[in-house]
């Protein structure tokens, strides 16, 4: 038997159980960006730390949904429009930060198309009313940009 | 080429082959659970 051929084995071996392992572990990325994240356990996120995570608010009428109540310091995308965002919240919005999406209900096709405008977007579980219904802190009003991080506000 | 490096690439190939099953099965689970209750997720 050549020298050669059994190190070549056992890194061609090697080699395909590592591709392996690659491919499921990206799998796995991609799956874990669909789960929706619960109301609470965004709020346990928030409240422990404001650093990275932006919470972007994506229902459909600013005055009347975002105005009346929402996750604080949640950033205004109506229907993921950034033409019809405020000023303020436009600069505020980054693509490559960590994103919690809130819609009305919760609903995938509510969010669908905003997902795509950031690197890792994930969905609040139930939207603003499971929220709501969590009794968890509310804003109300006009967006107020923090004074410190992106996507960051006071809970 | 030696036994005790024969050993250790067959461990490392064994815990690869491993790694990959316990992925594989945890993406599948992860899979049905998105594919069947987002409704769970909401009252999580």
């Amino acid at each position: 038997m050549r020298p050669w051929l059994e190190p070549a084995g056992w890194i061609a071996a090697l080699a395909v159980a590592g591709g392996l392992v690659w491919g499921e572990g990206g799998r796995r990325a991609a799956l874990e960006r669909r789960v929706a994240v619960a109301p609470r356990e965004l709020y346990r996120t928030l409240a422990r730390s404001q650093a990275g995570l932006q919470v972007v608010d994506v229902r459909e009428d600013l005055e009347a949904s975002y105005g009346d109540a929402h996750v604080p310091g949640a950033i205004p995308l109506p229907a993921c429009d950034l033409a019809r965002a405020p000023e303020r919240a436009r600069s505020r919005l980054v693509r490559s930060a960590p994103t919690v999406l809130v819609g009305a209900t919760g609903a995938e096709d509510e969010t669908r198309r905003c997902a795509a405008l950031f690197t890792s977007a994930r969905t609040l579980a139930g939207g603003m009313a499971a929220w709501s219904e969590a009794n968890l802190p509310e804003d109300s009003g006009d967006y107020a940009p923090p004074s410190s991080k992106a996507g960051g506000g006071c809970l | 080429m030696k036994t005790q490096l024969r050993i250790l690439l067959a461990a490392a190939l064994v815990a690869l082959l491993a790694g990959w099953a316990g992925l594989r099965s945890g993406n599948a689970a992860l899979a049905a659970r998105l594919a069947g209750a987002p409704a769970a997720e909401a009252a999580r």
